[in-house]
């Protein structure tokens, strides 16, 4: 599994080669690397030392090893959903505005990695919204997102 | 002298005395949170300042900066959040140490260091300042470039056991560095039509990503079921910053000057600033170290050298802020605005207009620097509060904090997906055991190394020579050298 991440790296550096191929060559006198020239001098040293990897991964015994994410178990569960949460919270924060998505998150990611306890949760919740808006929206003048519709209406009342 | 005594008298008026504590403790609030960096924290306080006397805003202004500085360490320290670029080197040990318990520690050795380095580098710019402005100009684009590679040299001892993927790892992010306007012939590079990469790849978001979100990830993993899942921060206790003994302050005694020397120095030269200070001066201390095995897993002197550095590189930033009207740093840029706005000019001959804000920056920023222990003490207080919930909560505030402190940088959006991006990499950097600090490493010195090596064959039309042929550039050269094979040469000696 672990040579096919490097070998996952070794195609992100073929990708970023194909486009350093295409940068333009040498515009000012003296610049020998131009634009594509640093990258690519990175590049071909990256895929060295990934050759170097993958010779070790196939020298070193094979040994079953952890899995990257094991669905089957609570904890692998709970990384999952928390990922998804967060992505579920980046996703919608332009739709539901700061507050509400924050709510909903903090709400979310605790209980999905392992919090049960209803009542502190949701004082939880509403704390952290409230830190954080009054912190970073109040004190320091952060255009936090307000969402779209009534939701950005009602957010002009609060910030 | 006279100027120095009235200096004094200026800055301990009471009105000064507070607004110095005022500034102090706000700058290290801002610095604490991610996202506030000490530019913002100056901007935000900046209107406040329009009424005082041009001194003290300065003073004021400078607090702030100072406060800042050391700020970042805390965030740093407790969440493996920085606070602040400057912070950035602190996480490699002082997380660390915090999860083997040490948290007080290690908040005590980050604000002594910051202290130490702090009043260092006051000294230094009212003992030297026309002198060393003049010497920061000798540094050239071959000098920052040997920087940049003695900053990278501190990989293969931070990369723990697999030297070649803490390689591979500073070579990916040496690589993101290249992301965006290629700042020599304004090319786009690796932009795909996305208008959001022109800036580039920030940073901070990359670094709460691998740092923070993805280290929630691996806790969560480890702690999840147990009945009174706490953090390791607490349970060995309460987190209290501990007042560190100046013996064993004194311990560190080299690294405490090596790092603010270097601190200066780079402070002084005008656009390094503090984050490089910082990992120029860890690199070096990992070099110079009979240990350097040790560093990345909870070190002192890996967080003493970048903390005293970083806050040595404030006092060397005011330097040509002050005396040639260059900014040494991005904050010290902020800080030079500040200057304009209450009708000071710096330049040459601010210092003959203004005899007394030298002396009165130079108190103030030994003042401020005293103040960093009544102020680590007071916020480490509160951050503990909030590390004494249980995992799932402070995992979730963790990421929530994370999310807007990467969003309020540039109030970009867009940031904020290039940290979830980057917290799935953590992820499997954690995962696959490659370093995530090489990556940052690379990501910030990528910049300064690219541009400063393209210059300097712009300048030498094509030629290698002056990267050999300056002496100074030579030298930090073969510091680098030395300082990147040192540990292939001590894990060999360990196997023979």
């Amino acid at each position: 599994m672990e040579m096919v991440f490097t070998l996952g790296i070794m195609v992100f550096l073929g990708i970023m080669a194909f486009f350093s191929l295409g940068l333009s060559k040498e515009t000012i006198a003296g610049d020998v690397f131009a634009a594509g020239g640093f990258p690519l001098l990175v590049i071909v040293l990256g895929f060295l030392l990934c050759i170097i990897l993958i010779i070790k991964q196939a020298r070193a015994k094979k040994e079953a090893g952890e899995k990257l994410l094991d669905l089957s178990s609570p904890a692998g569960r709970a990384i999952a959903f928390s990922a998804l949460a967060l992505a579920a919270y980046i996703a919608t924060m332009n739709i539901f505005g700061f507050i509400l998505s924050t709510l909903i998150y903090s709400f979310a990611a605790a209980r999905v990695t392992g919090y049960r306890k209803y009542r502190k949760l949701v004082i939880f919740s509403l704390l952290t919204t409230v830190a954080l808006f009054a912190l970073f929206g109040k004190a320091f003048f952060v255009p936090l997102p307000r969402g779209v519709g009534i939701l950005k209406e009602l957010s002009y009342l609060l910030y | 002298m006279d100027m120095f005594i009235q200096a004094i008298g200026f800055v301990a008026h009471p009105m000064n005395l507070l607004l110095v504590i005022g500034g102090t403790l706000f700058g290290m609030i801002c610095g604490a949170l991610p996202g506030v960096s000490s530019s913002m924290a100056i901007i935000l306080l900046l209107p406040f300042t329009y009424s005082m006397e041009p001194v003290s805003a300065i003073v004021t202004l400078v607090a702030v900066y100072i406060g800042g500085a050391a700020g970042g360490s805390i965030s740093a320290i407790l969440l493996k959040i920085p606070g602040t670029p400057e912070a950035v080197a602190t996480v490699f040990d002082g997380h660390p140490m915090a999860q083997k318990g040490q948290a007080g520690k290690a908040l005590g050795i980050a604000i002594s260091a910051s202290s130490f380095g702090g009043i260092f580098s006051a000294f230094c710019m009212v003992v030297a300042a026309p002198l060393l402005a003049s010497l920061a100009l000798r540094f050239q684009s071959a000098e920052y470039l040997m920087l940049a590679l003695m900053g990278l040299s501190c990989i293969t001892s931070i990369g723990g056991k697999d030297q070649v993927k803490a390689m591979l790892a500073a070579v990916l992010g040496l690589l993101i560095s290249t992301v965006g306007i290629d700042p020599i012939n304004g090319i786009n590079r690796f932009v795909f039509d996305q208008p959001f990469l022109m800036n580039g790849i920030s940073y901070i978001p990359v670094m709460i990503g691998v740092f923070a979100v993805a280290e929630v990830y691996k806790t969560i993993a480890e702690e999840y079921g147990k009945k009174k899942a706490e953090s390791d921060l607490t349970a060995s206790g309460k987190i209290n910053m501990e007042i560190i003994k100046l013996v064993e302050m004194l311990r560190m005694w080299k690294t405490l000057i090596k790092s603010s020397i270097i601190g200066t120095i780079i402070g002084i030269i005008p656009a390094a600033g503090g984050s490089i200070a910082a990992l120029v001066s860890y690199g070096e201390v990992v070099r110079s170290s009979k240990t350097p095995e040790r560093f990345g897993k909870g070190e002192p002197e890996g967080i003493a050298a970048p903390e005293s550095a970083n806050n040595a590189a404030v006092g060397g930033a005011m330097v040509p802020t002050m005396v040639l009207g260059i900014p040494g740093s991005p904050t010290a840029a902020v800080i030079m605005a500040a200057f304009m706005i209450h009708g000071l000019r710096p330049g040459p001959l601010l210092l003959k207009d203004q005899p007394i804000l030298l002396y009165a920056v130079f108190i103030g920023i030994i003042m401020a620097s005293l103040l960093l222990f009544v102020g680590g003490r007071f916020i480490t207080k509160e951050f503990a509060r909030v590390l004494k919930l249980p995992y799932p909560l402070l995992g979730t505030l963790i990421i929530a904090l994370g999310v807007v402190g990467a969003y309020a940088l540039q109030n970009s959006f867009y940031d904020v997906l290039i940290m979830f991006a980057f917290s799935v990499v953590g992820f499997l950097f954690n995962h696959y055991k490659y370093s995530s600090s090489a990556l940052i490493l690379g990501l910030i010195l990528g910049g300064i190394a690219e541009n400063s090596l393209r210059k300097q064959l712009i300048i030498g039309e094509g030629s290698w020579a002056g990267f050999v042929t300056r002496p100074l550039s030579l030298a930090i050269l073969i510091l680098s050298i030395l300082g990147f094979l040192y540990p292939f040469f001590m894990k060999k000696k360990q196997k023979g």
